[in-house]
């Protein structure tokens, strides 16, 4: 594993130099093919992942067979951050959106290191806790906002996540995490489309007007950015300094 | 499995359904149709926006109408 001040996952580049040398010996690469799960809800989480490229949604399953997804994370942060801190029971299920790989590190052997490093313990507190905030930010928006407003929101995240203007999405997928029927997402997407925001080609999305794609979404898209760069000190465009924990 | 694609009309306009969606009978591709109008119904009535839609139309992979689902059919019951 090359040093991690250069790694695309935020976390491991944000580590200090002595936490980075703890941690750099016990990672290895890891793939994940879109649609596999890393996690179900209730699993024992036996690895902690360091998302490089790719998105993992979190996802809400309910018994009749639906599900919701309750937020997502790509290079900005990690999977399973809970599970060295003594929470290694699968509060919801991780699942990859879009093909992810990255590194991973075994539980057992984080929850020994975050013993020996009180900074990455905070660390991993403060990753831990964006995602508890983007979650909440996501469960106030999917009850309150509009499908337009919320589809904006979804695909402004998932290309700062992937650096790209086209996304590897199909309308069933998009209507399968905004927890919506496929009519809704064909008619959105086809707004956008006039409007110029975006194209639609099957099984891609390709954002064309990021801008006017900005103004059409809520203010959710803005305010988990800002819990991003509070807590972990990221954001989208990189532009933020790298934050450290407990400087 | 078979294929459904999903349209949805609007006066002259159709709105395609540009991927559809593998499903197991045409009766499962009516009811997901009966609930995709309610939630067209139910978008507009709470945005209070105009309903752009007369129906969804289902289609086969050939691109034959199957059925479809006039929006007011989507609609509940008043029982008096």
């Amino acid at each position: 594993v090359p040093l991690l001040s250069n790694s695309p996952n935020h976390f491991l580049a944000t580590l200090s130099p002595t936490d980075a040398d703890l941690v750099r010996p016990h990672l290895r690469p890891l793939h994940v093919p879109q649609g596999t799960f890393i996690f179900k809800a209730e699993d024992s989480i036996e690895r902690v992942y360091f998302p490089q490229i790719g998105v993992i949604s979190l996802i809400v399953g309910l018994t009749s067979g639906q599900f919701v997804e309750a937020g997502m994370l790509g290079r900005n942060g990690v999977i399973g951050a809970g599970a060295p801190l003594d929470g290694a029971i699968a509060l919801n299920s991780a699942i990859a959106q879009v093909e992810s790989s990255g590194l991973a590190a075994d539980t057992a052997v984080m929850k020994r290191l975050v013993r020996e490093s009180e900074t990455l313990r905070i660390s991993l507190v403060r990753h831990e806790q964006v995602v508890s905030a983007h979650t909440q930010q996501v469960a106030a928006c999917n009850a309150l906002h509009e499908l337009e407003e919320r589809l904006s929101r979804w695909l402004l995240q998932t290309r700062d996540l992937l650096k790209t203007d086209t996304l590897p999405l199909t309308q069933e997928f998009l209507s399968q995490m905004l927890g919506v029927q496929r009519s809704s997402v064909t008619l959105v997407a086809r707004k956008l489309q006039e409007g110029g925001l975006i194209r639609y080609r099957r099984g891609h999305i390709q954002v064309l007007d990021v801008e006017a794609l900005q103004d059409s979404c809520c203010e959710c898209y803005t305010a988990i950015n800002a819990h991003f760069r509070r807590l972990v000190g990221w954001s989208p465009d990189g532009a933020v300094g790298e934050q450290r924990a407990g400087t | 499995m078979t294929g459904y694609y999903f349209h949805i009309k609007n006066g002259v306009d159709l709105i395609k359904d540009p991927e559809g969606t593998e499903l197991l009978t045409a009766d499962e591709a009516k009811s997901q149709a009966l609930k995709s109008a309610r939630e067209l119904w139910a978008d507009a009535i709470k945005s209070g926006r105009d309903l752009r839609a007369d129906a969804v139309v289902i289609a086969d992979e050939h691109g034959q109408t199957v059925t479809f689902v006039p929006m007011a059919e989507a609609l509940p019951e008043r029982p008096r």
